[in-house]
């Protein structure tokens, strides 16, 4: 809301000259100032009011707030004392949804007079000119006193008054040339005899509007219930100064002051006069309520030795009345939002300044640790971040757009999602109930960059819908995914190093398994699994905990990388079910570390497709005897003619070498392993190479 | 008896001929080896006579030292030599750039979350996680913001099947926790996504991050939370940084604060950065309100809460000196690693 420094001044004499003084005592006031264009007299500030303050939306409500703030006088503006009585128009209020209501006749005399110039200045400030005095008036009235004021032509309004809930189909026309919006049935109108005149505290119909050519005036001057206005103005999608003033709750104790005002500026101009009294059918029932203190828990709040006599000093500049000793009755602009002890406590921190307020030493105490989720998050990541990822975040949501890039058929499991029923993006239609589908759109947006290395992850979450779940929606699944794609050193210029691959990535999860101290396998991808058709089928794997799946990996399918638009480009994708990870923070037992030097054998065979490399290790592995020291997989070579999926391996054999062994023993060892193999596998093809 | 003497010169001789060091330690070998003249002359020594013994084992020792110096002296000279022209062709352009794999980096957002929870940590604030998917009970109404509450003007929400809804703001995870009624005194930090319905352009997001904390325990005031804040802001901008404190609402808090910080950018002058203000707000604050004590039955034995919070995006953002918020949220690795750059430089 724009105001003019000239229009505060009015209110508030004494307000300082110094700009930035100023400035300063509107913020301290909870008035934030967005903007300030300094130009002498003309000067003019934005402000932001507080959600909770109506009060605030008005000179009078700024005034009131800078005046007890620097300890100034605060003046008023004239306005006329309406007088009421059963001679005025006929109104009758039916909702107790109106709290308050005038209705004050007026004879336009002059409808080209001139309204004072600061108002209209103030008016123009706040873009609320229209041109015609008496609706000029009525916004000026309200701008200045913070009581909506609203004008309906006499002459276009049939019969009495009345104040009313909507019935169902009913309609009002806003603006000239459109149809009329229905309204919800329930909607607090203003309507006569044949049709609908306004939107209680929200705005006024075109039927009875103010012209030119008006003659005849109603001034409307009322009150109304925070939360019906809210509804009616919500429903409508309208936000007028006036709704925006009750939906905060206005003062019901000020609509004759309001229209009082009104009619000042209107006969002190010399554009109308009062044609007989004013209609109150209906007058704020109070009494305005009050709030108790207790001043000792109060200056031990606020950290001051403030007497009950300061307290109340100072909250009587807020209007704040003491009944009886620690009773205060609070004023009628602000029964919406004082209703507790500490909401006077805060009055009084506002009237002494937040800054002013002394800290208090923190007591003593122990810090706090990482939790173990913080941990497990931490230790992935780091890992992951060693290993050249870097961290990203996507939306928890997504529309159909990206899950075209899984395209889960309708009886998919991933074909369910939670809708977002009101987004303003079609773009954020479901909540993700997987990763991989941002991730690949991730990947093909880097692509488009020319950004070909890509290593990325994200610790988030996926929202698996379910009835059985706890908020009877959605599983809220926490998982770490990665993506790798290109290079697995980018940085190397001096030879070619290889492309990341699925076992790029399964290194990635050993690494993280041993930071862990989780023992980790990896078995085949069953095609149940949610992302199966999604991943390669003979290029992905479950991650297994013991015997918990713990997350998959693998490579993205071709049709997934063909509706992504990724060309030839093959990246790897990995997923950790972080709900089933721990991070172990105890030293592993390990067996004692051995200083003699190990003794080295190889051994090669050559394996079908259908023999993995685990089945062949664990079977030496039995057949070991117990000075093996390690066996692990040195070199995969596949032979040029051989057929799809054999392969040559070469496991290297360490074993202790104290105490010390003949080279006839090992080598009856070796027979023996080779020996346990080839019985094992030797008829599914298994041989010595 | 060898003539001594032309061995010696002929060993100058092929001393002088000699080019590289194996051709010296032929040389050595030659004439010093176990097999050479020399040797095979000490070998005879006891065949002399007393008298001619000692003098020919003199000047045999004499000249075999000698010869030992200065094949010595040849050989290092020459393994110099190659050593230096071995490494001249070992020459290599030190201004390409080096190789070993680079690390990647955390996001910097989770760095600054990371540095603020850790200065919480410090304060006894343990890390507690809730829901994404909310209800309107923790998002709103046990929060002291109730059905058509103007606060509910501040965070549009995504609304969901069932009447859930995606939560608007961490302090969620404040009633998740009081409504456990933990033992006092409670020290909770809560750090994640928050969603509001927003058109999304390159200053408004539709999710984003906070970051928020509550304190709960007889006999808190108003001047702990603002020794609370001023610690936190100072462990996070500096020791020097300058602070002020303004009334702000928030229908959780009575009362609610405040906490400005002099804009980083302009130091208090007035920029860009900071909309010409010189001040930049970075934490919202307050005691936790009445009514939500209530709700959870805390509203007794002079207990009072204390809550905080601030956007992390939002910190991010000033952190890096950045106005658009939108990259943050973009998964371009380029910029990722650029925005790295920036919070390590």
């Amino acid at each position: 809301m724009k105001l003019t420094l000239a229009g505060l001044r009015a209110f508030v004499p004494g307000l300082p000259e110094d700009v930035p003084a100023l400035r300063d005592a509107l913020d301290a006031s909870g008035l934030e100032v967005k903007g300030m264009e300094t130009d002498g007299p003309q000067t003019v500030v934005t402000l932001e009011f507080l959600a909770n303050r109506g009060d605030h939306r008005s000179y009078a409500g700024v005034a009131d707030e800078l005046a007890a703030r620097l300890g100034l006088p605060r003046t008023g503006l004239p306005a006329t004392r309406l007088t009421t009585s059963a001679e005025a128009p006929a109104v009758t209020v039916e909702s107790g949804r109106c709290l308050a209501y005038t209705l004050t006749p007026l004879t336009v005399t002059d409808p080209g007079a001139a309204l004072p110039a600061d108002t209209l200045e103030r008016l123009a400030t706040a873009g609320l000119s229209t041109g015609l005095t008496v609706v000029d008036a009525a916004q000026a009235a309200g701008l200045e006193t913070g009581q909506p004021v609203h004008a309906f032509d006499a002459d276009l309004v049939a019969g009495p008054v009345v104040v009313r809930e909507s019935r169902p189909g009913e309609a009002i026309r806003l603006n000239a040339g459109e149809d009329p919006r229905e309204l919800t049935a329930g909607t607090l109108v203003v309507a006569d005899r044949e049709k609908l005149l306004a939107v209680a505290g929200v705005v006024g119909g075109t039927e009875a509007a103010v012209s030119a050519t008006t003659r005849r005036v109603l001034l409307e001057s009322a009150a109304y219930d925070p939360v019906s206005v809210r509804l009616a103005a919500g429903a409508l999608g309208l936000s007028t100064p006036a709704s925006q003033r009750y939906e905060r709750g206005s003062d019901p104790t000020a609509p004759l002051a309001g229209a009082g005002r009104a009619v000042a500026l209107l006969e002190n101009a010399g554009a109308a006069v009062r044609d007989g009294d004013t209609a109150e059918p209906v007058r704020w029932a109070g009494p305005l309520p009050t709030v108790a203190i207790d001043a000792a828990d109060c200056a031990r709040f606020l950290g001051l030795g403030l007497t009950l006599d300061d307290m109340a000093d100072r909250l009587a500049d807020y209007g704040f009345r003491q009944q009886e000793p620690g009773v205060f009755q609070v004023p009628g602009t602000r029964i919406w939002d004082v209703k507790e002890p500490e909401d006077l406590y805060e009055e009084l921190a506002r009237h002494i300044g937040f800054d002013e307020l002394p800290g208090t030493a923190l007591p003593a105490g122990t810090g706090a640790l990482p939790t173990r989720r913080e941990t497990l998050l931490r230790t992935i990541g780091d890992t992951l971040v060693g290993l050249g990822f870097y961290e990203t975040f996507t939306e928890g949501f997504y529309g159909r757009d990206t899950l075209k890039l899984l395209a889960p058929a309708g009886d998919h499991p991933l074909a369910p999602h939670v809708r977002i029923g009101n987004a303003e993006d079609r773009r954020y239609s479901m909540l993700k109930n997987n990763c991989l589908a941002q991730a690949v759109a991730a990947a093909a947006a880097n692509l488009r960059f020319k950004q070909d290395q890509i290593r990325l992850f994200e610790a988030t979450r996926v929202f698996e819908p379910s009835p059985e779940a706890d908020n009877g929606l959605c599983h809220e699944r926490p998982v770490v995914w990665a993506l790798a794609l290109g290079s697995s050193d980018p940085m190397r210029w001096s030879d070619k190093a290889p492309e990341m691959d699925f076992f790029f990535l399964r290194g990635a999860v050993e690494e993280i398994a041993l930071r862990c101290r989780a023992d980790v396998r990896f078995v085949p991808l069953p095609p149940e699994h949610p992302l199966a058709d999604s991943l390669h089928p003979h290029r992905s794997a479950r991650i297994l905990l013991g015997d918990r799946p713990a997350g998959v990996l693998g490579e993205v399918h071709p049709d997934v990388r063909r509706r992504a638009g990724l060309g030839g480009k093959r990246p790897c994708y990995l997923e950790l079910a972080v709900e089933e990870w721990e991070y172990e923070d105890r030293p592993a037992v390990l067996p004692p570390f051995r200083e003699d030097p190990p003794v080295e054998r190889m051994l090669d065979f050559v394996t079908p497709r259908t023999v993995t490399s685990e089945e062949i290790l664990a079977v030496m592995r039995a057949a070991a005897p117990d000075w093996l020291r390690t066996l692990r997989v040195v070199d995969v070579f596949v032979p040029g003619k051989a057929a799809p999926g054999e392969r040559s391996i070469t496991y290297l054999i360490t074993f202790n070498s104290e105490p010390a062994r003949t080279a006839e023993e090992i080598n009856g060892i070796l027979d023996v392993l080779v020996a346990a193999v080839t019985t094992e596998f030797g008829d599914a093809g298994v041989r010595l190479r | 008896m060898t003539d001594l003497e032309q061995l010696r010169e002929q060993f100058h001789k092929e001393l002088a001929d000699a080019s590289d060091t194996t051709a010296l330690e032929e040389i050595r070998t030659r004439f010093l080896g176990r097999r050479s003249v020399l040797k095979e002359e000490f070998r005879l020594l006891p065949q002399l006579p007393e008298q001619e013994r000692r003098e020919y084992a003199g000047r045999l020792n004499q000249l075999s030292q000698a010869l030992e110096q200065q094949i010595g002296q040849a050989i290092e000279t020459a393994r110099r030599a190659e050593t230096a022209e071995r490494l001249r062709d070992e020459w290599i352009d030190v201004t390409l750039p080096g190789q070993a794999p680079r690390r990647g980096a955390w996001h910097p957002l989770t760095d600054v979350e990371e540095r603020c929870l850790a200065v919480l940590r410090r304060l006894g604030f343990e890390r507690a996680e809730g829901p994404e998917v909310e209800d309107a009970y923790h998002n709103f109404d046990a929060l002291n913001i109730p059905q058509h509450h103007p606060a509910r003007d501040m965070q549009d929400t995504f609304w969901l099947d069932g009447g859930r809804l995606l939560r608007s703001h961490t302090t969620t995870v404040q009633a998740r926790v009081l409504g456990s009624r933990p033992e006092l005194p409670v020290k909770v930090a809560a750090a994640g996504r928050v969603y509001r319905n927003e058109a999304v352009d390159a200053t408004h997001l539709a999710m984003f991050h906070q970051l928020e904390g509550f304190w709960l325990e007889p006999g808190l005031t108003l001047g702990h939370l603002k020794e609370l804040l001023s610690f936190v802001a100072r462990a996070l901008y500096g020791e020097d940084i300058k602070l002020r404190f303004k009334p702000k609402y928030y229908p959780y808090t009575e009362p609610s604060i405040g906490l400005d910080i002099a804009c980083t950018n302009c130091g208090g002058d007035g920029c860009e950065a900071c909309h010409r203000v010189g001040w930049v707000t970075i934490i919202g604050a307050g005691m936790i309100h009445p009514a939500v004590l209530r709700e959870f039955g805390y509203d007794r034995d002079g207990i009072r809460g204390i809550a905080f919070g601030w956007g992390t995006t939002r910190m991010t953002a000033q952190l890096l000196g950045i106005t658009k918020v939108r990259p943050l949220y973009a998964s371009d690795q380029r910029q990722l690693s650029h925005l790295h750059r920036g919070m390590t430089a």
